[in-house]
């Protein structure tokens, strides 16, 4: 639906500024580079730059839909109409077809079949930028593969997958036998009205769904009683989320909204100071290096509590108490690699390293808590960096691309697939103590809320965590389940 | 009625911004209504440009034309060319998306006029230009051969009745005896509706047989005009004796 639409508010965009474009040479070229050059924006720095502008959900999902779609559409729009035949323009003149009579009876139509293929270029880029979009909470298909991702569950993935890889045939059909209509000969002047009845149905019904579901949303949250809780897109993240959700659920009367795959650290704290989102389980080591953007400080000391006031001061957000773990991240190798070769702590690595390869997820590498402090603070030199997701993460070092991966401590997977985390013997790392924050705002609104997870404050330490992370990514479990089991436990 | 002027070009030039010399050089001349003026020359001496002056497509660079007494610019030239002129163009122009009976009828439809009208407008045309419409209606142009897309070319010129009709080259791709036919039917048409032709040919056989004047262009001027027996009896020029003697080559 949201590719529909993109496609749709795409089109009327560019189509108009396609024409601009063939009437008027000013600027024309600035922007077709402008336009070519738009498309080497990653996507999802893009969907990471409109967070904070747009929120979460659909609108940012649209509006970057639309921006990638724009440009295959203006560039084949400007295409198709210079190569219409300058005899059929002269005679359109010569005849007596206004401009506009001439832009509709003859330029459009001529230059349809190459629009439609830049129509289906569009389509197919949008379809896979779509599935990204469930990164920032706009749902659909996408969302599927990522936390199947997440969850290392391949019939989570696959749910996603097949039915988008179908939804791009299926797209890409449609689009090639509205190509054929007007390719091939209608036989009757009555066929293309019925085309245009079709298409306008559509669309229509497009708008209806996308406006009634927007409602249906505006209804949820507009009648104040729900609290949204958010969570990262790894397995430990799902599981305190679920826990928080359940609690609440149980012993408040609010209604909870989940929004469990959200991409980055970035885009949920942005969405927090938005108010898209109230609560998130969130790391004291991660907020103090990207949120804050403290220096690693190499000390080991315990950085919560200067976490805890700055949030309060700066965001007006609240670091509820810990939930008892310190999940920190660190470099982990096979176990029968690391007896080969007497490793133990990261600078046992930090020797070997430039014959090694290593993965990490993009976020990773690029965080200064991350491959960049941790490499100068050890010297670490890797032979090469592969940058994937971090689930697939796990299946390169399992079938032996890599030596080395990125990892956290209290990670299920870990055990799972052999592997040991090195020891920060630099203490590069502070303690990465996780706690729900949540707005201060809603918090003072429902002091209820502290009530509820009070259970959970404390009460899970490492190896607890390892144990639920376990259950999910090792035996299938869905979160939902393993929270609810540990909550009877609790009890 | 008779010998009252329709066209009028005052010294008009044409100068192409690509071009080192004008493509219409300095012509003054008179077109009186229901009269055949043939454009006779070479290949390159500025016929279609001249065509293309008259109807609005090209602005003279210089000089004045005027339209019943009156200047070009002041009329609202859509509506000219969709009333008063018709025009053949030298490369035909049809819409490959439309069908015969879509070309032909599309400035009627413009017009707004009713189908019934258009149908039976489009039939007669076909007929006329000796197109079997059972055949040639639903037809595109690229199920067309050379001459029969010329000859839709013309039955679109021709579906709006206008007083004027511009004919660029018409012919060239026909075969002698279709051609010789619609030449018949040309000068049947000026006379049975007093049209104003202005036709352009390489043929002086052709210019001949349906010129009431002729014109001799030649870079950008006309070298000479006037009727048959004028031309032949007194050549200005060593092209145009050349011309009359061998034609064209
Ligand atoms: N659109 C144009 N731009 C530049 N030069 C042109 C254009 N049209 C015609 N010319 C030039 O004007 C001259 C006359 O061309 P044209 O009127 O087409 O001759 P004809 O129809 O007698 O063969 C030629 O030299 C041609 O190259
Ligand atoms: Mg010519």
């Amino acid at each position: 639906m949201l590719v529909g639409f993109s496609l749709f508010l795409a089109s009327a965009l560019a189509i108009p500024l396609g024409i601009l474009l063939v009437r008027f040479s000013f600027l024309r070229h600035t922007i077709l580079r402008a336009g070519s050059i738009s498309q080497t924006i990653p996507s999802l720095a893009m969907l990471g730059f409109l967070v904070p502008l747009l929120g979460l959900g659909n609108v940012p999902a649209l509006v970057v839909l639309t921006f990638y779609a724009i440009y295959p559409i203006l560039r084949s729009t400007y295409t198709g109409l210079i190569s219409v035949p300058p005899e059929c323009i002269e005679a359109a003149e010569g005849l007596g077809f206004s401009n506009l009579q001439k832009l509709g009876w003859v330029e459009l139509p001529l230059a349809l079949p190459i629009m439609i293929s830049g129509l289906r270029i569009a389509t197919a880029s949008t379809i896979g930028i779509a599935t990204i979009a469930a990164f920032i909470g706009a749902g659909g298909l996408g969302d599927f593969i990522t936390q199947g991702l997440a969850l290392n569950n391949s019939a989570l993935i696959l749910l996603g997958a097949i039915p988008i890889a179908f939804l791009a045939l299926a797209f890409d059909y449609g689009i090639s036998q509205l190509e054929n209509q007007f390719h091939h000969r209608k036989k009757k002047g009555s066929r293309s009205p019925r085309l245009k009845t079709i298409l306008l149905g559509i669309s229509s019904l497009g708008i209806v769904f996308l406006g009634g579901n927007y409602l249906y949303q505006e209804h949820i949250t507009a009648k104040g009683t729900s609290i949204t809780i958010a969570s990262k897109n790894f397995t430990e993240q799902y599981i305190l989320a679920e826990l928080m959700a359940q609690l609440i659920e149980m012993k408040t009367p609010l209604k909870v909204v989940r929004k469990l795959n959200l991409g980055t650290t970035d885009i949920i704290h942005q969405a927090l100071l938005k108010g898209d989102v109230d609560l998130y389980p969130e790391y004291s080591g991660t907020a103090y290096l990207t949120i804050l953007k403290e220096p690693p400080s190499q000390s080991g000391e315990d950085i919560f509590p200067k976490v805890r006031g700055a949030y309060k001061d700066k965001f007006n957000l609240v670091w509820l108490k810990p939930f008892g773990f310190s999940n920190s991240q660190s470099l982990a190798v096979k176990k029968d690699f690391a007896q080969a070769h007497n490793l133990q702590n990261l600078s046992d690595l930090a020797l070997i390293a430039p014959d090694l390869t290593i993965a990490a997820p993009p976020e990773f590498l690029k965080r200064p808590d991350g491959m960049l402090g941790l490499s100068q603070s050890y010297g670490l030199e890797f032979k090469n960096v592969m940058q994937v997701d971090p689930n697939l993460m796990y299946m390169a070092i399992d079938h032996q691309e890599v030596e080395v991966i990125a990892a956290f401590t209290t990670d299920g997977k870990l055990q799972k697939y052999q592997l040991i985390p090195l020891n920060d013997d630099k203490k590069f790392y502070p303690p990465y103590h996780c706690a729900p924050v949540i707005r201060a705002t809603i918090l003072t609104a429902y002091p209820e809320i502290y009530e509820a997870l009070s259970v959970l404050f404390g009460h899970i330490d490492e190896e607890k965590m390892r144990r639920l992370n376990a259950k999910v990514d090792l035996e299938g479990r869905t979160p939902f389940d393993v929270a609810q089991e540990f909550l009877v436990e609790l009890n | 009625m008779k010998n009252q002027k329709i066209i009028q070009l005052i010294n008009v030039s044409k100068f192409y911004a690509t071009e080192e010399n004008p493509s219409v050089n300095r012509i003054s001349l008179t077109i009186e209504r229901g009269e055949c003026l043939v454009l006779i020359g070479s290949s390159g001496s500025g016929k279609t440009t001249l065509l293309k002056l008259l109807n609005g497509l090209e602005k003279p660079s210089s000089g004045s034309i005027l339209i019943k007494d009156k200047k070009i610019e002041t009329y609202n030239i859509i509506a000219l060319r969709r009333t008063f002129f018709g025009y053949v163009f030298q490369r035909i122009g049809l819409f490959p998306h439309m069908t015969v009976r879509e070309n032909i009828e599309i400035v009627l439809r413009l017009n707004k006029k009713p189908r019934v009208f258009r149908t039976k407008k489009v039939n007669e045309l076909l007929e006329f230009m000796h197109l079997n419409p059972d055949v040639y209606l639903d037809r595109y142009p690229d199920q067309l051969s050379g001459g029969e897309q010329q000859r839709v070319g013309v039955a679109r010129a021709l579906a709006t009745d206008s007083e004027c009709l511009f004919m660029d080259e018409p012919f060239g791709a026909l075969d002698a005896v279709t051609r010789y036919d619609l030449q018949d039917e040309i000068l049947r048409l000026k006379k049975a509706f007093k049209k104003t032709i202005v036709f352009v040919t390489h043929d002086i056989a052709e210019a001949f047989k349906l010129g009431d004047r002729i014109a001799v262009m030649n870079e950008g001027i006309i070298e000479q005009i006037g009727t048959q027996a004028e031309i032949c009896e007194a050549p200005k020029t060593p092209f145009i004796e050349q011309l009359v003697h061998r034609g064209l080559s």
